[in-house]
């Protein structure tokens, strides 16, 4: 199948101050991307997210490692795999003195073949066609953050970086942004890498999940496949804790996952919820609360990196 | 002219700075002519008006250009120019837009270099404008009208390599005040060589030859030894400043 990103092995060290030791930001970190594709990259603050995407975008230099963007080394060939690439890195930055169309113009002007009305087209997409007139400093974060969105896209590349686009943005904007990645991977073709820490939003629209925790990859996968093959989780309010406790921890196919008081929170494994209940019952376990609900990214995520 | 170039032109031309600098120089330079070389303001200041006056009121006003007050302008814009478009995270943005890095610091290179030799040209103008002014055509007598404008293309091109040294400073510092505090260290060692008999440390240092030319040889002609020695040193400099850039463009994280 064809693949429009290859990354295998990458690795990025970086010089502590005192300059004997160094840390590891990015190791061995590999994924594949296929067209239309849109992968998620999760992890902490620090786990190694941007320093990712900027090795991909040639921005950070890499130790050790191999990216090939739609068939072209990145390092044999940068110019050629760049410029398949749109990325919008970071805190949305521009010529404030500018307007939302001078800005893009004049990254528009550094491609051969633009033609004529696509920066306001880009604009349009991006729902700022209105705002085009408007310096930049005028803009809010929201704003700014769909104008990188547009330049990212100048030159039509065939892949698009953003590294947490929806920062700053309100709940419908963030919605808004997430519709348009969705909508732009179906009708152009474009296959995106989007960092976020929206792991609700990024359940629901990402083809594709990488989570990285210390800069190793700890995860990674189809998004389906990987909440489908997690179980079923159950939060239940139980009388007699210590009997229930010592319970839930003998009973097979099943694992405590947490209790705080007479809450417990339980991974259903190997057994069903019918079964679990009944297990209950013939324990002559009181139940005063009990409710089932799907493994989500957000507890997997919690899961793999030790969150609470 | 590259597009990468253009758009740089176009930013750095757009700096208030420039304007209000150039608008200062120009007020300096008129009350220079017309009020520190009067008879009156002569006595109070000990002026030789016969000196810095007439003919030579262009060559005098260019060391106020050159010596410190253009260094530390150049200093301050390009910091702008450059550290601060680093801090703020558009100096790599044409780097995602097909532009390869050493592209991008020619670019930067190209339209600093253009700008410092532009503003002597520009400084030059304001001088003979305002010695035009008080002076009328006497300030055009030949020998010194040509020995002026040499001097002024001699440090349009020590700007120039003033300039990619300070291009090299930003790069390799990525700071602002870094990169003025290491030009007024810069401009504190150059007096200092000027100054001092260590012979040997004053043929390699680059400043030097300005001052030369502009103070050891003020209102006469620079001897052609001096003159080619100091253009060669100056030429070695530049180079390697600009050699010292590209290299840290190359290896530069962002």
């Amino acid at each position: 199948m064809e693949k429009i990103i290859s990354v295998k092995n990458l690795r990025k060290t970086y010089k502590k101050s005192n300059k004997l030791n160094s840390e590891t930001a990015v190791d061995n970190v590999c994924f594949e991307l296929t067209p239309q594709s849109i992968m998620g990259l999760l992890g902490t603050n620090g786990a190694g997210k941007t320093t990712t995407l900027k090795m991909i975008t040639n921005l950070c230099s890499k130790d050790k490692g191999k990216i090939v963007i739609d068939n072209v080394s990145l390092d044999e060939n940068p110019g050629l795999a760049l410029s398949k690439v749109g990325a919008a890195l970071d805190t949305p930055s521009f010529y404030q003195e500018l307007t939302a169309k001078e800005n893009i113009e004049c990254f528009a002007h550094l491609y051969k073949n633009i033609p004529d009305g696509q920066v306001m087209e880009l604009l349009d997409y991006v729902g700022l066609k209105n705002q085009a007139e408007k310096k930049v400093k005028q803009f809010s974060l929201g704003m700014k953050q769909r104008l990188a969105l547009a330049r990212a896209m100048l030159g039509q590349p065939k892949l698009i970086i953003l590294d947490e686009p929806a920062n700053g943005l309100d709940p419908q904007g963030q919605i808004d942004l997430y519709r348009l990645i969705c909508d732009m991977a179906k009708e152009r073709n474009t296959t995106f890498i989007v960092s976020s820490h929206q792991l609700h939003d990024m359940e629901k629209f990402c083809t594709d999940i990488l989570i990285l925790d210390k800069g190793k990859s700890i995860l990674q996968g189809k998004t389906e496949e990987i909440l489908s093959e997690t179980t079923n989780i159950v939060d239940c309010i139980l009388e007699e804790s210590k009997t229930a406790e010592t319970l839930l921890s003998r009973c097979q196919g099943i694992s405590l996952v947490s209790q705080k008081g007479n809450l417990f929170t339980i991974r259903l494994e190997t057994v069903c919820f019918d079964e679990f209940i009944k297990k209950l019952i013939a324990n002559h376990l009181y139940i005063r609360y009990l409710s089932m609900r799907k493994y989500s990214l957000q507890d997997l995520f919690l899961k793999l990196t030790g969150g609470a | 002219m590259r597009p990468l170039t253009k758009l740089y032109a176009r930013k750095i031309y757009r700096q208030k700075l420039i304007y209000i600098f150039f608008a200062c120089f120009f007020t300096a330079s008129f009350f220079y002519a017309f009020l520190i070389s009067t008879p009156q303001m002569e006595e109070m200041l000990n002026i030789d008006i016969g000196v810095v006056g007439g003919k030579n009121f262009p060559e005098f006003m260019m060391r106020f250009y050159v010596g410190t007050v253009g260094i530390l302008f150049n200093a301050f814009l390009l910091s702008l120019f450059i550290c601060e478009e680093d801090r703020s995270r558009m100096l790599y943005q044409p780097l995602l837009h097909g532009e390869t890095r050493s592209r991008m610091i020619r670019s930067k290179v190209c339209v600093a270099v253009g700008m410092s030799m532009i503003f002597v040209l520009l400084t030059a103008f304001i001088n003979y404008l305002t010695a035009f002014m008080r002076w009328g055509y006497e300030i055009f007598q030949q020998d010194a009208c040509i020995r002026t404008l040499m001097k002024y293309m001699l440090s349009g091109i020590y700007m120039s390599v003033i300039t990619l040294g300070i291009v090299a400073l930003c790069i390799c510092t990525r700071s602002a005040w870094k990169t003025i505090f290491s030009v007024v260290i810069y401009l504190l060692i150059d007096q200092f060589i000027y100054s001092s008999n260590v012979a040997l440390l004053q043929k390699i240092w680059v400043g030097y030859y300005l001052n030369l030319w502009t103070f050891t040889y003020e209102y006469q002609n620079i001897p052609l030894n001096r003159l080619l020695m100091g253009m060669s040193i100056m030429i070695l400099y530049g180079i390697a400043f600009f050699k010292i850039s590209l290299w840290r463009t190359q290896k530069m994280d962002f």
